[in-house]
């Protein structure tokens, strides 16, 4: 319990005395528990410094100015109080939320600019973090890569943001480098897209020459200088987010499904006239024996699910091609210049699986799901067969050695794929394709 | 070197070494210490005072010293007087060993 009087009933030197000390313990982190006692020492000591000055023949109010003076201001001492009760870096991260030291209305002008973009930009990471967590567009190692970037850039600008009203240089490094990096950003995304002018550009081009201006460098003078950990944490934690989304395309993901996790069986059916083969079917079997890798998210890799969409750019989707004769829709499964199914069921429950429109073939590349129809999480169940049945009427018999021949691939984001080639009364299994080739534009119509 | 002496130069553990030497000789509180050292040392140690109480909660914390509060006459502020524990006084051995030998080491380079 500490022995200091009510406010009020100290003495004029007394208050001046407890103020210091509350200067000093207000901008270090004590533990509550330890900040009576430590108060009531440090008080002590700056009393009977006092005391001896009065001794010597100061008057009360000099000789608290001199006791002052000589125990050390708040900034030189609260760093070491904070590091007396937590590690470095605890006081180095933790410790800068503490409160501010310097009045508002000592602020210099750049140092309102420089929090701004800072604090629109962490607010803008944290949305993103929201964002990306609540849709999990990613795949899981590519999402926690992405939120991992993303947590650890918006925790270096809050701190940065208390930081730099604490004084410190390696905030003021880290806003630099942040208004040069936004700059950079939209000089690229105006060359890219020449009609789109970036608003954090702009603001960085008011934020950087005050934050590399003079007044600032004299802001951020009694501060320690950053070290070479530090200045790598900055140029991580204002760099990584911009180039963890193009980077993290090739990065691997083994929590992904592979060719091992999808059976496919292709089966050729032709109906013969006199004069050879005059149309029939392609049946597609597809069989997923596990969809819990399939999941892109982290929590969606938890609940399970499948969703084959990933904002990337990159998808999941299942080719049909078509090489030999010309031929005709049947009626009703022409979409555009794509072939529906005419039928696409569960195998074992007999269900209609296209409810999830994940079959459309809505390009001319025959796709079975594409970006714009992405395969329904809700419609993959591991261990069925889901098949899909492509009707198809030649405009002219053709000799069963000209007949034709289809070959039908799965290609999983570009990085494997699963093909099979069948012609006419063959049932093919697919191969695993290592690196599929980008599917091509192909015309039906020769 | 500063107006105060050897302050910014001495390391953490140069500074809180000193502060058990000071403390093996008798028990002492805070202002003490700060006193002793500056007398002890002529000046050369001069640090803001007010950065031995880090030092001695270190130090507490590290099982180096014990503290314990003292009451005072009327009116003065209580006191915190610190005393070398056993773990100290072997601390305080080893740190005054490796000082001679540095000293020792440093006076055949420089010249004693």
């Amino acid at each position: 319990m500490t022995r200091r009087p009510a406010r009020g009933q100290e003495t004029e030197a007394e208050a001046i005395l407890w103020a210091h000390v509350d200067r000093i313990l207000d901008r270090s982190a004590v533990p509550a528990a330890d900040r009576d006692e430590l108060a009531e020492e440090l008080f002590g000591h700056l009393w009977q410094r006092w005391r001896d000055e009065v001794a010597a023949g100061f008057d009360v109010e000099a000789a608290a100015a001199v006791a002052i003076e000589s125990f050390g201001g708040a900034d030189e001492l609260a760093p070491g109080m904070t590091r007396a009760f937590h590690s470095r870096l605890f006081a180095s991260t933790i410790g800068v939320l503490l409160p501010a030291v310097v009045p508002p209305d000592d602020r210099p002008h750049g140092f309102t600019r420089s929090r701004f973009l800072l604090g629109l930009v962490a607010l803008f990471t944290a949305c993103g973090i929201v964002v990306y967590a609540w849709t999990q567009p990613l795949t899981p190692i590519r999402e926690l890569i992405f939120l991992a970037v993303n947590a650890f850039s918006l925790a270096m600008l809050v701190l940065a943001y208390r930081a730099l009203e604490r004084q410190q240089r390696w905030a003021l490094h880290l806003v630099q480098l942040l208004a040069a990096t936004v700059i950079l950003a939209g000089v690229v995304e105006l060359l890219l897209k020449p009609i789109s002018i970036s608003f954090f550009a702009i603001l960085g081009l008011f934020v950087l020459p005050a934050a590399r201006g003079r007044v600032m460098a004299d802001w951020v003078a009694n501060s320690r200088a950053v070290s070479v950990g530090v200045g790598l944490a900055i140029a991580a934690a204002v760099v990584l987010p911009y180039v963890a989304q193009p980077v993290l395309a090739f990065v691997p993901d083994p929590t992904v499904a592979s060719a091992d996790d999808l059976a496919m069986r292709v089966t050729v059916t032709c109906e013969h006239g006199p004069d050879g083969v005059t149309g029939g079917s392609v049946q597609v079997d597809l069989r997923w024996n596990r969809t819990d890798l399939l999941p892109y998210g982290p929590f969606g890799a938890i609940y399970g699910g499948m969703s084959n969409t990933d904002n990337l750019g990159i998808s999941s989707v299942s080719g049909l091609e078509y090489y030999g004769p010309p031929f005709q829709f049947p009626q009703g499964q022409q979409q555009g210049l794509g072939w529906s199914a005419s039928s696409f069921v569960d195998a074992e429950t007999g269900l209609d699986a296209s409810a999830g429109e994940w079959v459309y073939s809505g390009s001319p590349f025959f796709q079975i799901g594409s970006e714009g129809n992405p395969i329904d999480p809700g419609k993959i169940v591991a261990g069925h067969t889901y098949r899909g049945t492509y009707d198809f009427q030649l405009q002219q018999p053709t000799p069963t050695e000209d007949a034709p021949v289809f070959q039908v691939r799965y290609d999983h984001q570009h990085r494997w794929g699963v093909e099979a080639v069948a012609a006419c009364g063959q049932a093919v299994d697919g191969q695993s394709v290592t690196t599929p080739p980008q599917q091509q534009p192909m015309s039906i119509y020769p | 070197m500063s107006e105060r002496g050897r302050g910014p130069d001495l390391s953490r553990g140069e500074f809180g070494l000193l502060i058990l030497g000071l403390v093996g000789r008798r028990e002492m509180y805070g202002y003490e210490i700060v006193a002793q050292l500056r007398a002890t040392t002529d000046g050369v140690v001069d640090l803001p005072e007010g950065t031995v109480y880090p030092a001695l909660r270190r130090l507490e914390r590290d099982g180096l010293i014990a503290g314990r509060w003292v009451e005072m006459a009327e009116g003065t502020p209580r006191r915190r007087y610190y005393r070398l524990t056993t773990a100290g006084e072997h601390a305080l051995a080893v740190g005054r060993e490796e000082w001679l030998r540095f000293k020792a080491a440093a006076d055949s380079v420089l010249g004693s």
